[in-house]
C-alpha cells in the first residue's frame, strides 16, 4: 500500500472504529483524538520522506469501472501534501477543541468528523477527475449533518441553502467534468494528465471555465456567491464551522489550481480581469462588512472570507508569486481560522455571549488567553513574523505584478483587517470588565492545548516559510508552465 | 416460458416468493441465447432480461414489504394473484417484437393496475383512484391502439423489425406519422410523463399504499422499457421526427415534476410527482436510443426502483402506526429510530443523485451519454430540475435530523429493519459498483 492510499484510509478506519464503538463516552473523545493523532503522525512520517522534485509519487491507481475509464488513482505531490498536512493537522485541533463540550450523539459527531476528513484527503490526492466529483460532494454531506444536527435554531433553513448552493456550483463542473472526459482521445479517461494534454478551442475554454469556476467559487466563496456562508459560519457547531473554513474552502483554491489552471488556460486568461475584479470587490465587501459586526463570530466569518477573496485573487494572477502566496495562505488560513473560531467558542462557552458590545476586560482575568489571542490576531492581521505576513505579502506581490490598481485596493485589506480585529480585541479583551466577562474562569487543559499549538504553528510558519515554499515549489512551477504553454 | 411458472398460481407468499426466485433463475438461464417464443412475436434478447429480472427482483422486493402491510387483511391471496398477472404483463412488455404482444402486455398490466388501485374497498379516495386511473387509462389505450392500427395500415405488419424496414425505406405517408403521434401518447401516459400525467398524484395518493410502491417501481419500469425498446427497434429510422417532441416532452416533465413536489407536505403526493420527475429524466435515455442509452435506463430503473421502493416502505411503516404522510411525521426520527433514519436518508439521498449512492452514478451516466451526443442543454435543463429535486429530498431529511420537542416514534420489527438496510445495501452497492449493471449488456 503506498503512502498516499495509507493517508487516504486511516480517518476512514478511524471513522468506522468510532461508527461502532459503544462504551465509556470520555474515552471516546480520547480516542477520536489518538486515531486523528495517529493520521498526523502518518503524514508527517510522509512528509519527512517526501521529495518533492519528482512530481507526483507514491502514486496508486485501482480500477473501479474501467469501462468508463475511471481508477481509483491517488497521488501526491509538493502542494497535495502541503493540503493533506493542514487537514491532518487541524483534525486533531478540531477534536480537541470539542473534548469538554456538551455534545450529543457523540458516536455520529467524530465518525462524521472522520468522514470529513476522509473525504477531504480524497480531494487532494486523487488524480482522476470523476473520484475527485465524488471526493468533493462526499465532503458535502457530514459538514451538511454536522451543521443540521448540531447546529443552532435556524440550521434546517440555513443548512438547505449551504446545501443547494454547493450543489449547484458542483453539477456545473460534474458537467464540465464529462465534457472534458468526452474530449480525451480513445475510449476516454478520467485521469488528470490526459486532461492535462487535451487541446481545446477558447470558445470551449471559456463555458468549461464558467462550468469549474462556478463550484469553486461557490466554496470559496468569491463575491457575489457567498450568500450562503455567513449564516453558515455563524449557525453550524463551532467544529463544523472550523472544518468549513479552516479546510473545506481550501478544497475550492485547491480545485482552481489542480483542475482549471493547467486545464483551461485560455479560458482563464478570458476571464482573468473579471474574476480579479470580483474577488477584490469580495475582499473590500467583506472587511466592510466585518468592520460593523457586533456578533463576534460572524465578524470572524466575514473576515474569513476577505482573506479567501485575496488568496483567490492571487491564484487567478496565474503567475508564481501569486501562487506561491496561495500555497502558504492557504495553509496560514487555515490555521488562522481554526484560532479564532476557536477563540470565539471559548469566549461564549464561558460567558454566554458573543456579543462584542457585551463584553470588555477579559484580559484582567485570564493573562494567558490574552496573549494566545494576541498572537492568533497578529497571524490574522499580518505582522511581519507571522504566518499570515508572509502569504500576504506573497499574494500581494502577486497581484502586484499583474496590475498595481488591483493590488492597491487588495492591499487595503490589511489595514482594514487590523481596524477590524484590533477593534474588536479591544472591546473583548481590554477596558473595564463587563458583567458577562467576569464569569470568565481559567482555561481548560484541552483549550490550552489547542490555542498554544495555534499559537506556535503561527510563529513558526511565519520564521521559516521557506520550507514550505520549498516543498511546494516544483508542484506550483508544474502548473505555472502548464498554465502558460499557449502564451 | 414465464407464464408458466405462474400459471401455478401459488397462493402463500412464501410459495410465490419462491415462484419468483426461480423465475429469476430461469431469465438467466437465457443469458445470450436470443430465444424467439409466440411465432416471434417475443423474443428474449439481453436487454429484455436484465429488464426482467428487475420487474422480478421488484416484485421480490415488494413481496417483503408487503407482507408487513398485508398482516391483518386477508385479501391477501387475490392480490398476490393479480400482482402476479401484472408481472406478466411486464415481461411480455419488457420482452415483446411484436405491436400485438405490446398491447397485450400493457393491457394485462393495466387492468391489473385498475383493479389493485381500486382495491381498498372502504377508502373513498381508493374508489376514486381506481375510477381515475380506469377512465384515463382506457383513453390512452384507445390512443395507443389507433396508433397502433394506423402503423399497421402503412406497414402491413404488427413486427417490429418489419416496421424498422419499412421505415429505414424512407417516403413515409402522412397516415404513419400520426399513428407514431398516436402511439407516442399512448407511451406517455403509461410513463406517467406531461402532458400525460394528471392521474399520477391522485392515484399515487388515493391508492393503498403497497400498490402505488408497485405501481412506482414495476409499471414505471416495465412502461420505459417497452416505451425504450419500441422505439429503439422500430422507429429509430426516424428519430429526428420524434426526438424534438421529446426533448420538450422530457425537459418540461422534469421541471414541472420537480416544482410540483417542491409545494407538497403529504409524502405520498411528494413521491408521486417525484416520480414524474424520474420519468422525465428516463426518457433522457430513450432520446439517446442508442446501447449506452439503453444501459442508462437499465441503471437509471433499478436505481430509482431500489431507492422508491425502500421510500413506500418507510410510508407503510408511517401511515400505518400515525394514520398521516404529513412531512410534519418525521420530525425528530433521527433521535428515536437512528438506524430508520439513515438508511430513509440514504434513500433519499439517491434519489437526489448524491454521490455515492446508485441515484447518482444513474444521473452521471445518463448525463454522459446525453452529452456525448450532442444534447448539453438539455443536461444542462436536467441539471438545474435536479437541484430543485436536492430542495426537496432535503427537507425529509432536515425533519428527521434536527432536534425537536416533538419526538416521533415508530415501532420497527427487526425484520422491517433488514428489509431497510437491503435496500441501501443495493443503493450503495450499485452507487460504487454500476458495473454491475452498466456491464452486463
Amino acid at each position: 500500500m503506498s503512502e498516499s492510499l495509507l493517508l487516504l484510509m486511516l480517518p476512514l478506519a478511524s471513522m468506522l472504529i468510532v461508527a461502532v464503538y459503544n462504551g465509556d463516552k470520555g474515552l471516546l473523545s480520547k480516542g477520536a483524538v489518538a486515531a486523528s493523532l495517529i493520521s498526523l503522525l502518518a503524514s508527517v512520517y510522509v512528509l519527512l520522506t517526501f521529495n518533492s522534485t519528482v512530481g507526483f509519487q507514491s502514486v496508486s491507481s485501482y480500477n473501479w469501472i474501467p469501462s468508463l475509464g475511471i481508477n481509483l488513482s491517488f497521488g501526491l505531490d509538493g502542494l497535495s501534501i502541503l493540503l493533506v498536512m493542514l487537514t491532518n493537522f487541524l483534525t486533531p485541533l478540531i477534536i480537541l477543541a470539542t473534548v469538554n463540550r456538551e455534545i450529543k450523539n457523540q458516536r455520529a459527531f467524530y465518525a462524521l468528523i472522520f468522514l470529513m476528513q476522509f473525504a477531504l484527503i480524497g480531494v487532494f490526492t486523487t488524480l482522476d477527475a470523476f473520484v475527485f466529483y465524488v471526493f468533493w460532494e462526499l465532503a458535502l454531506i457530514p459538514i451538511y449533518f454536522i451543521c443540521l444536527m448540531w447546529g443552532g435554531k435556524y440550521s434546517g433553513a440555513i443548512t438547505l441553502k449551504f446545501f443547494i448552493y454547493t450543489l449547484t456550483g458542483s453539477l456545473f463542473m460534474l458537467t464540465g467534468i464529462i465534457y472534458l472526459y468526452l474530449q480525451t482521445p480513445g475510449s476516454h479517461t478520467f485521469a488528470l494528465q490526459s486532461f492535462y494534454t487535451l487541446d481545446l478551442t477558447a470558445q470551449e475554454q471559456s463555458y468549461l471555465f464558467w462550468a469549474f469556476f462556478l463550484a469553486f467559487a461557490i466554496k470559496i466563496p468569491i463575491w457575489p456567491l457567498h450568500t450562503w456562508q455567513p449564516d453558515t459560519y455563524t449557525d453550524a457547531p463551532t467544529a463544523g464551522t472550523m472544518l468549513l473554513s479552516g479546510i473545506m474552502l481550501k478544497m475550492g483554491i485547491y480545485g482552481i489550481m489542480r483542475w482549471m489552471l493547467p486545464v483551461m488556460p485560455l479560458g482563464i486568461m478570458q476571464w482573468q480581469n473579471l474574476v480579479l475584479v470580483l474577488c477584490i470587490i469580495g475582499v473590500l465587501y467583506a472587511s466592510c462588512l466585518a468592520l460593523v459586526q457586533n456578533d463576534f463570530k460572524r465578524l470572524v466569518a466575514y473576515a474569513s472570507m476577505a482573506h479567501v477573496g485575496l488568496i483567490a485573487a492571487g491564484v487567478f494572477t496565474t503567475n508564481i508569486y501569486g501562487l506561491q502566496g496561495a500555497t502558504i495562505q492557504m495553509l496560514a488560513h487555515g490555521i488562522n481560522a481554526v484560532g479564532l473560531f476557536y477563540i470565539v467558542d471559548i469566549i461564549q462557552s464561558k460567558t454566554g455571549t458573543r456579543q462584542i458590545n457585551e463584553l470588555g476586560g477579559i484580559a484582567h482575568n485570564n493573562r494567558l488567553f490574552s496573549i494566545l489571542f494576541v498572537i492568533v490576531l497578529l497571524g490574522t492581521v499580518a505582522l511581519p513574523l507571522t504566518n499570515g505576513f508572509v502569504g500576504e505579502f506573497l499574494l500581494l506581490n502577486g497581484i502586484f505584478n499583474y496590475n498595481i490598481w488591483f493590488a492597491a485596493f487588495a492591499g487595503l485589506t490589511i489595514i482594514l483587517g487590523a481596524v477590524y480585529m484590533l477593534r474588536s480585541y479591544k472591546s473583548i479583551m481590554l477596558g473595564d470588565i463587563a458583567s458577562p466577562s467576569s464569569k470568565f474562569e481559567t482555561l481548560q487543559y484541552n483549550e490550552k492545548i489547542v490555542l498554544s499549538v495555534v499559537a506556535i504553528a503561527i510563529i513558526a510558519m511565519g520564521i521559516c516559510p521557506q520550507y514550505f515554499i520549498n516543498l511546494a515549489q516544483p508542484a506550483l512551477e508544474n502548473i505555472f508552465q502548464l498554465s502558460h504553454l499557449h502564451n | 416460458m414465464l407464464a408458466e411458472i405462474f400459471s401455478f398460481k401459488k397462493i402463500l407468499p412464501v410459495l410465490v416468493f419462491f415462484g419468483l426466485a426461480t423465475a429469476l433463475y430461469f431469465n438467466f438461464n437465457d443469458w445470450s441465447t436470443y430465444h424467439s417464443y409466440f411465432y416471434n412475436m417475443t423474443t428474449i434478447d439481453n436487454f429484455s432480461i436484465v429488464f426482467s429480472s428487475l420487474l422480478i427482483g421488484a416484485v421480490i422486493m415488494w413481496l417483503l414489504m408487503a407482507g408487513s402491510y398485508y398482516r391483518d387483511e386477508n385479501k391477501i391471496t387475490d392480490h398476490l394473484a393479480i400482482i402476479c398477472f401484472a408481472l406478466v404483463g411486464g415481461i411480455l412488455m419488457t420482452s415483446y417484437t411484436n405491436l400485438m404482444m405490446l398491447f397485450v402486455g400493457i393491457e394485462t398490466i393495466s387492468i391489473s393496475m385498475y383493479v389493485l388501485a381500486a382495491s381498498d374497498k372502504v377508502s373513498l379516495r381508493s374508489n376514486e383512484a381506481g375510477l381515475k386511473y380506469f377512465l384515463m387509462g382506457a383513453f390512452a389505450t384507445g390512443l395507443l391502439l389507433f396508433g397502433i392500427a394506423l402503423i399497421y395500415g402503412c406497414t402491413a405488419s404488427f413486427d417490429l423489425g418489419v416496421i424498422a424496414g419499412y421505415v429505414s425505406a424512407g417516403n413515409l405517408p402522412q397516415m404513419f406519422y400520426v399513428g407514431l403521434i398516436l402511439i407516442l401518447s399512448g407511451m406517455f401516459f403509461k410513463a406517467g410523463v406531461i402532458p400525460f400525467h394528471w392521474w399520477t398524484p391522485d392515484v399515487y395518493q388515493g391508492a393503498p399504499t403497497a400498490i402505488t410502491a408497485f405501481m412506482a417501481t414495476v409499471v414505471k419500469a416495465a412502461a420505459f422499457a417497452s416505451f425504450f425498446r419500441l422505439f429503439q427497434m422500430s422507429f429509430a429510422g426516424v428519430a429526428g421526427w420524434w426526438i424534438e417532441i421529446l426533448i420538450i416532452v422530457s425537459a418540461v416533465t422534469m421541471i414541472f415534476g420537480n416544482l410540483m413536489a417542491v409545494s407538497q407536505t403529504s409524502l405520498k403526493r411528494l413521491f408521486a410527482y417525484s416520480s414524474i420527475a424520474h420519468a422525465g429524466y428516463m426518457l433522457m435515455a430513450i432520446i439517446a436510443c442508442n446501447d449506452m442509452g439503453a444501459r442508462s435506463l437499465i441503471l437509471y430503473a433499478y436505481a430509482y426502483s431500489a431507492a422508491s421502493i425502500g421510500a413506500f416502505a418507510f410510508l407503510i411503516i408511517l401511515i400505518n402506526q400515525l394514520q398521516t404522510d404529513h412531512q410534519d411525521a418525521l420530525k425528530g426520527l433521527a433521535y428515536s429510530n437512528p438506524l430508520l433514519a439513515i438508511f430513509l436518508a440514504v434513500i433519499l439521498i439517491s434519489l437526489a443523485g448524491i454521490p455515492p449512492t446508485a441515484g447518482f452514478f444513474a444521473k452521471y451516466y445518463l448525463f454522459t451519454t446525453l452529452i456525448s451526443q450532442g444534447y448539453v442543454g438539455l443536461v444542462i435543463i436536467a441539471v438545474l430540475s435536479s437541484l430543485i429535486g436536492v430542495y426537496f429530498y432535503l427537507r425529509p431529511i432536515i425533519f428527521m435530523f434536527q432536534h425537536s420537542n416533538v419526538e416521533t416514534k415508530l415501532k420497527i420489527s427487526q425484520s422491517s429493519l433488514a428489509f431497510f438496510a437491503l435496500v441501501t445495501l443495493i443503493i450503495v452497492i450499485l452507487g460504487f459498483m454500476p458495473q454491475l449493471i452498466i456491464e452486463i449488456i
